[in-house]
This record gives structure tokens, sequence and C-alpha cells, in this order.
């Protein structure tokens, strides 16, 4: 993820190394695999920011959006996958189902 | 209280039998009757938009290695991946696209886009050869609403058409399938029979107990857990006021000879301030292009929340919105194992806003998949033991009923 | 024929029904003798599927797989104070209702978590949600599949058949009284699972005679018994009951234990396999443990039929249960009871005589893959066991007459 980050969210730069996963089963991963304090540390501050972060990559259409911005539209990919389990179940993980690591994600189109 | 069962009522309450969920015997009739000379859905046509496009299915259930390709002349072939001379898999990747003809890596016998034989290297060396007739397997291939189905029956006894019937197709009449893309596809591999897998997504009453986290509204989790502790007390469970849309209940039901639809009920919209994420996705989702697409809530049920069509022996469409659906497919490994997959296809995102909100329907599927499935490998386990010969299902479980007994009818035809 | 090969029938003489014929090796290779065992075998005897202390009180609960009988039993305590064994399986649409392995359930009873039927303590169906969807459902009638759930000695035995013609203490039969006590004086310490591609009798076999040791367990322990007087390990007692039978292993106490050995024993004489001079006979054991007071003692081996083996020493035992997954493959289940350390010295000896014996079940056990690929490979049609092991070809007529007789 070098290409680069926003200057007026330069504050969440510092999640980008972490979070910023291009795949949906990386992100996923991540998720289940982070304890509940790294997910809400990142969620927290995504959160925060979320009207100006919102208003800035819907400025243009998606196909428009600069390769500058790409970082930033993935760590927003992870928020919304962050978002499970601060959310709705309350952990990383759900109270019961098979190992993550046996669902098998396969990314069709791209993001 | 007026039952599903009284409208269907040559589906018998109580058990069904639970050997048809392990046994051998039982899965070799099931491969032959279920699975052979049906129409089974294996994709979609914007996989093979051009001339040569090709992807390939291993279906262990046929024992074979399909591909579907689409010819020079536009048209869509299914063939059984096999090389007529030694039987070499022809085709060896997922899915790719083809020139004007392909070549056998084994001996390099090549064949055209319509699954001829054009050229056999050292043909001089074969005795009695007939390029004409070792053309590739073919299959029957068509389409129905850009779904491709195939039947290993090269000329099947019913059409596609016939075989979808008016009834299903009505269902999803309008739905605007032709404007999407695939976002991503989800697979694994289960312990469990392959139909008990399929019925997990024909009831709803699972969603309290396995969805309690996700789902499940916590209302209802919380009414429950009242009335088991009273239960287990020895009391009677203290009178408390029912949902009138409960999220464990189907709005409807729609058995049909074959395939069924269901649909469950909405929650009605509440004035409570949504957390962040979950509000983003109702400000950004996009809002359908247009307002009458059809094919959603056919039945008109006065709350709605989702439509599934399962459409015998292996598929279900799950519709929520104009914008996104997913396609699950419970393909049979063998008699205690199959693989799920599941695709999510979604009108392409023209904005940041409508890709994260659909992202975030993706990502709770990912959760709800793994719920779904948690108590098939245990239950699995112990259908051998003897400790029960019949497996409960209620009323609201019908269309599990249904689906078993369609599968049954056609495993003990003559 | 003693006289004419040199050999002494000692043990055929007293044992003259065991016989000295060589065995067909069918049993330890067939896949339709392996499917006979399951049906009339595993499902025609106790099993032993823990001890009592692991559901003490009312609520308390614990799972096993049960592999040949294709379950998972539910051994719980009920609310009642009495003992009972289920399939741990739900009669909604089967899903296993304990999902944990081990637990109270006063509290919150069975939950199955697909959805939520409710079994309290005694098994019983207590909660349905939505019940009324269902149509013919009689809750008394859909409780628990119940199994046979009886104790001996602390131990829990199930059986497959909830109303079994043979109870237990018949089932246990001449050793119903020989082992007071014994037994329950002991705790669990430690314990392990791991899984063989080996026949489930092959482990016993060599559970039960002592010729092996010098070979097998020749850097470990082996000198502890054999020395020059015995250098082939005989075993000196060898019981063979109806369906059980016990062996002695003999101590060489002119031995130096080497230095490590030396510290644990002098703080820990109390819990170990390599004897002592201090401590070398049956002296304060029931009957049942060192049967003929073999004057030198070091352990006993008792084979509880059909899958059990126990290593009975004083102060301390091991059970391995050997459950039979296929003809060819055996899930080995190791636990290591001991009388509670009452100093630290003692728990440090405890540890040394653990890690002794893991090393000797693991000599053992990589002796017997190789084992069962020449009983596969159809070189041998019959298995020539000598007179020291008349145990094994005890264990092995006794399987072959339920396999024959269901008896
Ligand atoms: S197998 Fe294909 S050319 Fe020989
Ligand atoms: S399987 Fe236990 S409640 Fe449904
Ligand atoms: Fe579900
Ligand atoms: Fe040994």
């Amino acid at each position: 993820m070098s290409a680069g980050f926003p200057e007026q969210f330069r504050d969440l730069e510092r999640f980008a190394a972490t979070w910023a996963i291009v795949s949906r089963h990386g992100r996923y991963q991540h998720r289940v695999r982070s304890t509940m304090d790294e997910v809400r540390e990142f969620y927290d501050a995504i959160t925060s920011r979320l009207e100006a972060i919102m208003k800035y990559l819907n400025r243009v259409g998606l196909a428009e959006l600069p390769a500058s911005d790409r970082t930033l539209l993935y760590l927003m990919l992870a928020y919304m996958e962050a978002s499970r389990a601060v959310e709705v179940i309350g952990a990383t993980e759900v109270h019961w189902g098979f190992d993550s690591s046996r669902l098998k994600i396969i990314d069709g189109a791209e993001l | 209280m007026r039952l599903f069962s009284d409208t269907y009522t040559d589906l018998k309450p109580g058990t069904v039998p639970i050997e048809p969920y392990y046994s051998e015997d039982y899965y070799r009739r099931e491969q032959q009757r279920v699975f052979r000379g049906q129409w089974l859905m294996v994709g979609r046509v914007e996989q093979l938009a051009q001339p040569g496009d090709y992807f390939n299915k291993d279906l262990a259930v046929l024992e074979s290695s399909v591909f579907v390709m689409r010819g020079d002349d536009g048209k869509l072939r299914a063939f059984h991946n096999s090389c007529r001379h030694r039987g070499n898999r022809v085709l060896a990747k997922s899915c790719g696209k083809l020139g004007k003809a392909f070549t056998c890596g084994f001996h390099g016998w090549t064949y055209d886009l319509s699954g001829s034989l054009i050229r056999v290297p050292d043909e001089e060396c074969f005795t009695d050869l007939h390029k004409d007739e070792l053309g590739l397997r073919g299959l029957a291939c068509d389409t129905w609403n850009g779904f491709i189905f195939i039947n290993t029956d090269p000329r099947p006894r019913e059409s596609l058409t016939a075989f979808i019937g008016k009834e299903m197709d009505a269902q999803v009449a309008g739905f605007p399938f032709a404007g999407m893309e695939l976002a991503a596809t989800y697979e694994v591999e289960l312990g469990a029979n392959w139909k008990f897998l399929a019925e997990a997504y024909q009831e709803a009453y699972h969603v309290i107990a396995v969805h309690k986290d996700t789902v499940a509204d916590r209302g209802t989790v919380s009414r429950w857990e009242v009335e088991r502790r009273a239960a287990l007390r020895g009391e009677a469970p203290p009178a408390l006021p029912d949902d009138p849309t409960p999220g464990h209940h189907f709005s409807s039901v729609r058995l049909f000879d074959r395939h069924r639809s269901m649909s469950v009920f909405g929650k009605p919209k509440s004035d409570h301030q949504l957390p962040p994420a979950i509000d983003l996705c109702a400000r950004f989702a996009p809002s359908p292009t247009r307002s009458d697409y059809g094919g959603l809530n056919t039945h008109k049920d006065a709350s709605w929340g989702a439509d599934l069509h399962f459409l015998f022996p292996n598929t279900e469409l799950l519709m929520v919105t104009p914008t996104w659906y997913l396609q699950l497919g419970f393909w049979p490994v063998n008699a205690q194992r199959s693989r799920m997959e599941v695709n999510f296809y979604r009108q392409p995102p023209r904005t940041a806003g409508e890709l994260l909100a659909m992202e975030y329907f993706e990502a709770n599927f990912r959760d709800i998949v793994r719920e779904d499935v948690a108590a098939l490998e245990p239950a699995q386990a112990m259908f051998r033991s003897g400790a029960t010969s019949g497996l409960w299902l209620s009323d609201q479980e019908i269309p599990a009923r249904h689906s078993f007994e369609v599968i049954d009818r056609h495993v003990r035809a003559d | 024929m003693a006289a004419a090969t040199g050999v002494n029938y000692e043990w055929a003489a007293r044992y003259p029904e065991v016989g000295t014929k060589p065995l067909p090796v069918t049993p330890y290779i067939s896949p339709e003798y392996f499917e006979a065992e399951r049906q009339r075998v595993f499902r025609r005897c106790w099993l032993i599927v823990g001890r009592v202390d692991e559901a003490e009180k009312p609520g308390d609960f614990f799972v096993r797989d049960m592999p040949p009988l294709d379950t998972s039993a539910l051994v719980v305590r009920g609310d009642d104070g009495k003992l009972r064994a289920f399939h741990n399986m739900c009669k909604h649409r089967g899903n296993q209702v304990a999902a944990t392995p081990r637990g109270n359930a006063c509290e919150a009873g069975f939950p199955c978590l697909f959805h939520g039927w409710t079994y309290d303590t005694q098994g019983r169906l207590a909660y349905v949600p939505d019940e009324q969807f269902f149509v013919g459902l009689d809750r008394s009638r859909t409780g628990l599949m119940p199994m046979a759930c009886e104790v001996w000695e602390g131990f829990v035995f199930v059986h497959s058949d909830p109303a079994p013609s043979q109870p237990l203490t018949d089932f246990i039969g001449e050793i119903r009284t020989t082992y007071d006590g014994y037994f329950s004086t002991m705790k669990r310490v430690s314990g392990y699972q791991f899984d063989m591609n080996i026949n489930w009798k092959v482990f016993i076999d060599v559970s039960v005679e002592g010729c092996h040791a010098a070979y097998v367990h020749g850097n470990n322990i082996a000198r502890q018994f054999t020395g020059t007087e015995n250098p082939f390990l005989h075993l000196p007692s060898k019981r063979l009951y109806k369906l059980h039978r016990t062996v002695s292993i003999p101590a060489d106490l002119s031995r130096e234990p080497r230095p490590l050995e030396g510290l644990s024993h002098k703080y820990n004489a109390a819990t170990s396999y390599t004897p002592t001079q201090a401590k070398n006979t049956a002296e304060g054991l029931p009957p049942g443990v060192n049967p003929d007071r073999v004057p030198s003692w070091a352990f006993d081996i008792l084979s509880l039929f059909p899958n059990m083996v126990m290593l009975t020493a004083k102060g301390t035992y091991i059970t391995m249960t050997f459950w039979p997954l296929s003809v060819n493959r055996t899930r080995v289940d190791v636990v290591f009871y001991m009388d509670p350390a009452k100093t630290l010295g003692e728990r440090v000896g405890q540890e040394y005589t653990i890690a002794m014996m893991r090393d000797v079940i693991r000599e053992d056990a990589d002796t017997l893959e190789p084992v069962q690929r020449g009983l596969e490979s159809g070189a041998l049609t019959e298995i020539p066991f000598s007179d020291e092991e008349i145990a094994c070809r005890h264990f092995y007529l006794t399987v072959d007459r339920m396999v024959k007789n269901g008896k």
C-alpha cells in the first residue's frame, strides 16, 4: 500500500499497514484473528472521521477515484468488516461455526 | 393457528427417515436419478461473454469434470472435459479464453470450439479412426434468466423451460439478473450430507439459536431464554406478547412440483439510531435505478424481508433487493460430504458509498454462512448411532420436508 | 511335542482351552471381521468411558466419542444425583446437544445450539421453541436416547443397549471384588490422545506380553525388569479369566537406578513403575493387584475386555483405551492416575514417571505400524503365538468367540 494517502486523513495512515487489505479473504481473516481491542481501536478511529471520509470518497464516481485514494478505500472496506465485530456480534468471531480458514473466499469483480 | 400443512396436505407431518442422509446406496441412486438426467445450474452467461470463453466445473456427483464454452457461432455448449483419445483432461485451467481451437496436452488431439475433433497427429498410425465420431462428449446446455444449466442427457426428456416451470419462472420474472457482476464466491467443504446442508437453507427456525448474535431479533432471543429457564424449572412460561413478524418464521411458502419458494418477514422500520456502519449502508446503498423491477415479493406479503427460491435438486437464490442477490449451490462430494458454493452478484457499484454498502452485506454473509452450517458436522457424526431413526420437522420447516420428499420421490421412481 | 522341540508349554498346560496352535491373521486385517467386531463385540460389551469423579456433582457432565458405536456419549449426573448416559444427539435434527466436552448443566440444561430444543439433566426434553408447529410431537417420548450406565470401582461403563441382558457385575466377572478400593485414592494427573494406523487389537497384544521388552524398550526401562535371570522378561503371573486377563511384570531389584531415577525414587517411592527394594511387594494392595504375590514385583497389566488396558502399580495406574476407527486405524487414549503428591519432591518424581512411561508407550507405538503393514502384506497367514504370549492368544480367542457366537 504505497500508492499514497489523502493529506487530510494522515492520522489514519497508521492503520494502513495492518488493515488496508486488498482481498476479502485477507480482511476476514484479519478481523477474526485480531483482538477485540485492536478491532475496536481501528473501528473507533474511522468512526470518528466517518462523515468526512464518506464525503471525500463519494466526491467522484468510483471509476474516477485516483490511485492515491485506494489505500483509504481498502481501509474503509476493512471498516465494514470490523464493524461486524463491534456493532453486531460483540466479538471478533461468531459464537459458533467451522474454522474461518476453511471458508475459501474468491474475489470476483475487482474490489 | 393456520399451518402450511393445511394447504399442502400430502406432506405428512412427523419425522423424515435418517438413513438417506448417510446411506451409500441411497447416494448412488441419487447420482443416477437426482443428478444425472436433470438440469443443474452451473454458472452465469456473463462468465462466457465472448466466443472461446469457457469455465470448468468439477462435479464429483457426476464423476466428471464438465466445461461450458461459447462457440464461434455464439452458442453455449457443455462437454465432459475428457479427451476422446486416452481420457486426459483437455482444458486444464478452471476458466479461460480459447482461440479457434484447443489441443489436448497429452498427445495433441485438437478440437474446435464446437467440440469436434479436427486434428490427430500421426493419424495414419490409428486403424479405423473416424474423426467425425470422436468429438468431445457433449451434455445438454441451456439458459434461464442468464443462468447456465447442464444436463448429462444430451437429449433431455424435458426442456429447461418445462423443468423450471411457469410457477417458478413467475416468482422472479422481471428481476434485473442481467445487469449484475459476480463480486465474490465463497466455498466450503463440509462433512455432512448434501440434502442436510440444503435443508439448513430452507428453514428459518434456526435463526433464533444459531444466529442469536447476528440475524436474530434480540427481543425474541431473550424471550426464548426466559421460556427455556421457566421450562427447566418446571414452571409454565410467562405470557409474553406475540411478535407479529417473527424473523424465524416464513411469511409465506409456495411448494411447486419440484421447486419451492419461501419468504421471510421484514422488520418494521425502527426509530432507533442505527450504529455508524449500518447507517452508512442505509444512506449509501444503491437505490434501484428503476422502481418497477419485478421478481421480488411476488406473493405480496404484507411484511416482507427476503425471498428464497429453491430449484430442484441443489440450487437456491436468495433475493432481498434489486441491487444484489446470492446464488447457492449444494454439491454432494459423497454420501457424507458436500461442498457449498455461494456466489454474490451485485449491480456494479458506481460510487465508493455503494461499494462499501454492498461490501457490508457480503461481510455479513461470511459470518452467517459459518453459523448456518455449524451444526451439520456434529449432527452428521451422530446419524449412524442408532439413537433415532428419523428427524423431526415442524410445520415451519415444511420446505425442508418438501425438499426431502421430492428427492425421495425421484430416488424411488422406477 | 514339548520334549521334541525343547519348548515348555507350562502356561498352555494350565490353560488347556487356550491351546498352542498358530492363529489366522484375518482378524487383524479383514474389514468384514472388523464390522462383525463392531456389531458383536463393541455393541454387546460394557465399555469404559471415564471416571465417576468427572461427573461428581448434580448437573456435571462429560462427552466421550465412541467411534466403533458411531456415537458420542453424554454422561451426566442428574439433579436427582443419578448418573446416566445418553447418545449426545438432539431428537430434532440430530445436532450434538452438549456442545462442550465437559461442564455443568444445572442452570441451563442442554440447549441445542441449532434450534434451541432443551433437555434437562435427566435427558428429558424440557423445552421446544415454537412447539405448536410440531404436529404429533410428544415431548415425553423425545428425550435423549439413553444408553445403559453403571459404575465399577469408580469407572463409568456404558452399554449401547439401554437394557443389556448382561449386568455389569457379571461382565466384570471374577475380578469383581478383587480391586476393592485400589483405584479410589488416585486422581488424573495427565493424559493424551493419538491416532495410529493399526488394528486396535495389535496394541492390546503388545501390552500383555513381556517378550518384546528387551528389544523395544532396551534403552529405556527393560533393564529394570529383565536382569540376568530373566533376559526375555517372562511374566511370572498370568491370569486368564472369562473375558479379561492380567499379567504381572517382575522387577530386577539388583539393578542400580540411573541418577535421576534414583532421585525420583528417593522422593517419590510411592508412584513408580520401576520399583526399589523399599517398594516391591503387594503390601497394602487388594488381592487383584499382583494376584500371585510375585515377590519382586513392578506392576500388573489388566486387559479389561474389550478395549481397555490398565497398568496398575503401587500408587499409580495408567489407562489406555483403544478405540477402533476402522480395521487399520485406532485412536489411543492414555490417562495417568496417581495418588496426590504430598510434597514437591513427590510431584517431581511423578513427572519423571510420566515422562518415562510416555516414552515406553511411544516405543510400543512406533513398533506397531510396521507390524500392521506386515500383517496386511499377506506374507503371514498365521501368527505363531508363543506360550509366553498366551495372554495375547487368550484375548484373540475371546474376541473370536464373541464374533462367532455373540457371547
Ligand atoms: S489423451 Fe488427449 S491426445 Fe491422447
Ligand atoms: S437439532 Fe437440536 S434443536 Fe434442532
Ligand atoms: Fe441461517
Ligand atoms: Fe511394551
